[in-house]
């Protein structure tokens, strides 16, 4: 019988789609499993609104400290990427020069070879902006230093680096240069800045590695407590459905479930607090970098990064999820 | 098929529940497990159900050998047999209609068929006028009747039943009875433990006694 089937085409295709229709009864079965899981997961999360509440702020706090930090890093390193704005040149005029010799100083220097902007900012603009900072009144500060500001005019002068290609020696020479006028009171070349600046955001990237790993470990651990807890409370339930014939994989996956979306909605969170704190943060940076000619402004979360957070913080809710219901399950026979 | 050759217990605590039990049930008899209280008459049903493992001795359910069943085989085992508890083990936060249905649901049945299904098991024991109701709004009764609905949806080849009629009068004690009767009739094979002498002896079916063991 099998060897005439096995030569009949007809009933060989027969039994493959046979075959077939059991994967597919039961990857219909699995499917139905894992949407009433879903759906009975997301319901109870609302069956205590308050705790649900608890967990998913200690979730999205704990994971928009290395987010924050993460964009932090990311906008100082295109301060030091972006070669057109930076390194600059910061030439501090003598207190005696006045704003139009300053200015005229400013157009002769633009004409010369390998500077491709020279920005001018007035003492009484410097002024402005300084007591705008640090949230004095104009006027009181004014009171404190009398009429005459005690901030020097300022030339900007941004390096044409596309022409000279080589950085270190061109500033150099530059430098030397510019300090050799006798409205120059002081130079300050960026270059210095611009390398300890990479130092710093090296450091601080290392240090933002382990503010990573801490807090990951953090929303592990809230997952992980909020599900055993949850575990705790319908035990009599897992216990009911154990004995009446269900496998692991089915206890376990409404609590997987309830990981994924506390690790889901914690991480929208998150980036909610992430984007409204860069909202805050926006406008004074916007100010200071004007002041200085700089068009720098914060960038925000691009989509890749918005997608990664997500999938890290639902990984971790499962992740925290199956450590709490494996704990459980091993340690626990059924008792009734 | 329920088969047990010198079958001991000991719990961890050192409590010895059972010792050197013989026992053997054809598939579809129906039978009483009595002795006094502590003589080990629910031990003997967790060892069946497989919520416990004997210590000693060999026991065969529907021709596999317990001893050789494996952790992860526990769950479609325990799916052919049904138990019914005297606390009637009941979600309280599911309808009844929920309720009956979870053996249903593990097993991965289409909604089509658990409805039909689970309509036919609270049909069997009148309550399918209830179906939408919350356990804690039935009576003592009711609640061990969709105990046994739940126990019996699934179409087990065994039932179980511990006390099953310990907390009821003795009129829905002799209710809940008959209904196991019927579904012996219908072919499965129905173990209860109980020490109601005047219904087992009203019930007149096999009477397996459990002897006190000293130690």
């Amino acid at each position: 019988m099998s060897e005439h089937n096995s030569i009949n085409p007809v009933s060989t295709s027969a039994r493959k789609a046979n075959t077939k229709n059991l994967q597919k009864s039961f990857m219909a079965s699995w499917w139905a499993h894992v949407r009433a899981a879903l759906g009975f997961s997301l319901k109870r999360l609302w069956f205590n609104p308050l705790s649900t509440w608890i967990t998913l702020a200690a979730i999205a706090i704990a994971l928009s400290l290395p987010t924050g930090l993460h964009l932090f890093l990311k906008n100082l390193q295109t301060l030091t990427d972006d070669h057109r704005q930076i390194p600059t040149v910061s030439l501090f005029l003598k207190k005696n020069i006045t704003e139009q010799q300053a200015k005229d100083r400013a157009v002769l220097l633009t004409e010369l070879n390998g500077i491709e902007r020279v920005i001018f900012v007035s003492k009484e603009n410097a002024f402005k902006k300084m007591s705008a900072l640090i949230g004095f009144e104009e006027s009181d500060l004014k009171a404190l230093y009398g009429d005459e500001t005690p901030l020097p005019h300022v030339l900007v002068v941004t390096p044409d680096l596309s022409l000279t290609g080589q950085m270190d020696g061109t500033i150099k020479d530059l430098t030397k240069k510019l300090r050799s006028y006798p409205e120059v009171e002081s130079v300050q070349a960026d270059i210095e800045w611009v390398k300890r600046l990479g130092d710093i955001i090296s450091f601080a990237q290392r240090m933002g590695l382990v503010v990573w790993v801490l807090l990951l470990l953090t929303v592990l651990l809230v997952v992980g407590n909020t599900i055993r807890l949850d575990i705790e409370n319908r035990k009599e339930e897992i216990d009911v459905t154990r004995f009446i014939g269900a496998t692991r994989s089915y206890i376990r996956r409404p609590f997987l479930f309830g990981g994924l979306w506390y690790g889901l909605f914690g991480g929208i969170i998150s980036l909610v607090i992430v984007h409204f704190s860069l909202l805050f943060l926006i406008p004074p940076i916007r100010k200071l970098s004007e002041s200085y000619g700089s068009h720098f402004t914060l960038t925000g979360l691009d989509f890749s990064m918005t997608f990664y957070i997500l999938l890290i913080s639902s990984f971790l809710g499962i992740v925290g999820a199956w450590i709490a219901v494996e704990r459980h399950l091993r340690k626990n026979e059924v008792v009734l | 098929m329920i088969e047990f050759s010198n079958v001991s217990k000991q719990y961890p605590t050192g409590q010895l529940a059972l010792y050197n039990v013989n026992l053997s049930m054809k598939a579809g008899e129906m039978a009483f497990l009595t002795g006094h209280s502590g003589a080990g008459k629910s031990t003997l049903l967790k060892l069946i159900a497989m919520l416990e493992r004997p210590t000693q001795g060999e026991i065969i359910i529907n021709g596999s050998a317990v001893n050789s069943i494996k952790n992860k085989h526990i769950p479609p085992f325990r799916r052919q047999i049904g138990m019914i508890f005297q606390n009637h083990h009941l979600l309280l936060d599911r309808t009844i209609f929920d309720n009956v249905a979870l053996p249903l649901k593990i097993t991965g049945l289409h909604h089509r068929d658990i409805r039909r299904r689970v309509h036919a098991a609270l049909d069997k024991v009148s309550l399918l006028n209830k179906q939408k109701e919350n356990p804690m709004m039935l009576s003592a009764g009711e609640q061990q009747r969709v105990g046994i609905a739940r126990a019996v949806v699934n179409k087990p080849t065994i039932i179980l039943a511990d006390e099953p009629t310990g907390n009821l009068d003795p009129e829905l004690a002799q209710d809940i009875m008959y209904t196991f009767r019927q579904f012996n009739e219908l072919g499965a094979t129905v173990l209860i433990a109980s020490h109601d002498h005047g219904l087992i002896e009203h019930m007149q079916a096999r009477t397996i006694v459990l002897q006190k063991i000293d130690n």
